[in-house]
């Protein structure tokens, strides 16, 4: 392609001047005032979603700044995943900055995770843990037919020809620097079973083609600490309705995918 | 006073008009477009080909994200669009559908050829067909189709399974939207290296400035800036367990994730003051960069910072993909001159 180094003609330079206007205004509505809601801000972010969601420009909308109303937007169970998608911060040392994993159980004593240590390289890994970490964000809103775990579900049940198991979401807590110069195995280890923290737990099967689901995690395993290290605060569960009979099984799982 | 004010007002309007013309319609050597569409191939390449081993699992017929077939019922679900709506549940808040009713979705445009494939084969050879076009676009093959071809295929998959996104994709996404805009197959690509084996005149090998290499440059650059002033306010604005970044111990925080780091905490944790100065390091750094990268006797300085920041982040957070894609992006900052001396061979062609 051969370039050249004349300048654009007025009429030209006018056209382009008015897109990067444009452009450039899109993208810093989406960045500066997306959590704002007065009806000047929501008309100014009409206009740019088109635009942005095309071009995966709004992936991350919901940046860290707003966390200012975390707060009131635990309160709000619908509300509370919004602050939390945010991707910009390396952590905010909160219960979704760890590491997630699925864990399926069937009923015959099988167990999968994802992702396990055969998963390679990075971006697959990840993904898998995204996914988890999805599922981890959502926790506290799913309802008994939560879409995301039932569609996980039935892909699992399906791809490996069971017909019934246990679907679970869980979190590896972090240790502190104290707990990591230990010389306690138990505090040392950062795989010990004490860590493993179930954030979502269902019972699957299928039926007539259908998968069903029931919740079985309890609202306390729903509000763990991040960390062990003191004076951490994670996030509080909206209380559900119905709390199932728990069968907490948090023992360590021997990664085999 | 009138006069003063109208001269001020006129000479405001003349100094900014100027100002903004020289900054986006300079016109600049498509080089740097040319050696970051090389880069971004690469990573774009490595993106979309690391779905293949899981391309049934999550798409395909009884995957795990499947593709939402008429009404989404527990036994089709449609977990893509459904996600959407949990994650963006009030339409009238983010969109403005003050009559929407309530619960209804927002309209989304999130279009990905990916839904319109059911079975393994399309699934497959969508998947090379992909492939093999992000391979011509890093190779710089016919580029004015294989970029927005290229962009085509990476929006198909950042879209097919928005919840498997992380911090790579928007970057991605942002790069592969102003190449497209950009002549950045006029060196280091088959189109150049064609031309030069059909050339007979040297002269007819050069490649010119122009304001079309400045203008997605710009584009790139100032974006750039944004998402790292936006990391900075992020981060600053502090979670739920407190302000990490202000206390000194975000890194630990990010090293201590032991499926994800490169590092070992051990070491790390016997040297409190390290991760001290490691978490304030990037806090600095960050707002630094934000500024002094636009002030050029500070360029050199930010961008060996940069090197030494991205590195940083790569080992303590795993996340490889993304900070080379990033360290890949600073190439927009580089003096053309030291490109030109150090990354061009002797017999190439010079460059405006």
């Amino acid at each position: 392609m051969q370039a050249s180094t004349q300048a654009p003609s007025p009429v030209i330079r006018s056209v382009v001047s008015f897109l990067l206007f444009v452009h450039l205004f899109s993208l810093g509505i989406s960045w500066l005032l997306w959590r704002q809601s007065s009806p000047v801000h929501r008309a100014l972010r009409r206009f740019p979603g088109f635009y942005l969601q095309v071009l995966a420009l709004d992936v991350c909308p919901d940046s860290g700044m707003l966390l200012d109303t975390q707060q009131g937007l635990i309160n709000n169970p619908r509300l509370a995943p919004r602050a939390y998608r945010a991707l910009w911060h390396l952590t905010h040392a909160d219960a979704l900055d760890v590491d997630h994993f699925l864990v399926f159980r069937t009923s015959g004593g099988q167990q999968r995770q994802w992702p396990g240590p055969g998963v390679w390289p990075d971006l697959r890994r990840l993904r898998y843990r995204m996914l988890a970490w999805e599922m981890a964000r959502l926790a506290p809103i799913e309802d008994a037919d939560s879409v995301l775990p039932a569609a996980v579900a039935r892909g699992i049940l399906l791809q490996h020809g069971w017909t019934r198991g246990e679907l679970e979401c869980r979190r590896l807590l972090l240790r502190s620097p104290q707990e990591t110069r230990s010389n306690d195995p138990q505090l040392h280890d950062p795989y010990h079973p004490d860590r493993w923290e179930t954030v979502y737990r269902a019972q699957v099967w299928l039926k007539n083609g259908q998968v069903l689901l029931r919740r079985t995690d309890t609202p306390e395993q729903r509000s763990g600490p991040v960390r062990s290290a003191p004076a951490a605060q994670a996030p509080q569960a909206a209380p559900r309705p119905e709390a199932p009979e728990s069968s907490d099984q948090s023992l360590p799982v021997s990664p085999s995918e | 006073m009138w006069k003063a004010t109208s001269e001020y007002l006129n000479f405001l309007g003349q100094q900014t008009a100027q100002g903004w013309n020289r900054f986006w319609f300079t016109p600049c050597s498509p080089l740097r477009l040319a050696v970051l569409r090389v880069l971004v191939g690469v990573v774009s390449l490595y993106y979309v080909a690391t779905f293949w081993p899981d391309l049934v699992r999550w798409f395909g017929p009884q995957g795990w994200l499947v593709a939402p077939q008429g009404e989404s019922t527990l036994a089709a679900p449609d977990p893509v669009g459904q996600w959407l709506q949990v994650r963006f549940p009030i339409g009238e808040q983010l969109w403005g559908f003050d009559d929407a009713p309530t619960g209804a979705l927002p309209p989304l445009y999130r279009l990905s050829y990916l839904t319109y494939l059911r079975t393994p084969w399309e699934l497959h050879t969508a998947q090379a067909l992909g492939v093999l076009v992000l391979v011509l676009f890093a190779l710089g093959w016919k580029v004015r189709w294989t970029a927005p071809a290229a962009l085509v295929v990476v929006l198909s998959y950042v879209h097919r399974a928005p919840m498997l996104n992380a911090q790579l994709e928007p970057v991605l996404a942002m790069l592969m939207f102003y190449l497209a805009l950009s002549p950045c197959g006029a060196a280091w690509s088959l189109d150049w290296w064609f031309k030069r084996r059909r050339a007979k005149h040297a002269s007819a090998l050069q490649v010119l400035p122009s304001w079309k290499a400045t203008v997605p440059m710009r584009l790139i650059q100032v974006h750039l800036t944004g998402w790292y002033a936006l990391t900075l306010l992020a981060q600053l604005s502090g979670g739920t367990s407190g302000p990490v970044w202000w206390t000194g111990e975000a890194m630990w925080w990010v090293v201590a994730r032991p499926d994800s780091t490169l590092l070992s905490a051990d070491f790390l944790a016997r040297h409190p003051l390290l991760i001290d100065l490691w978490t304030y390091f990037v806090v600095v750094f960050q707002g630094a960069f934000v500024v002094l990268i636009w002030v050029r006797p500070f360029r050199p300085l930010m961008l060996a910072g940069a090197v030494v920041y991205w590195l940083g982040v790569i080992l303590s957070t795993g996340l490889v993909s993304y900070g080379l894609l990033m360290l890949a992006a600073l190439v927009v900052f580089v003096p053309v001159e030291q490109m030109r001396t150090r990354a061009l061979p002797e017999e190439a062609p010079t460059f405006g």
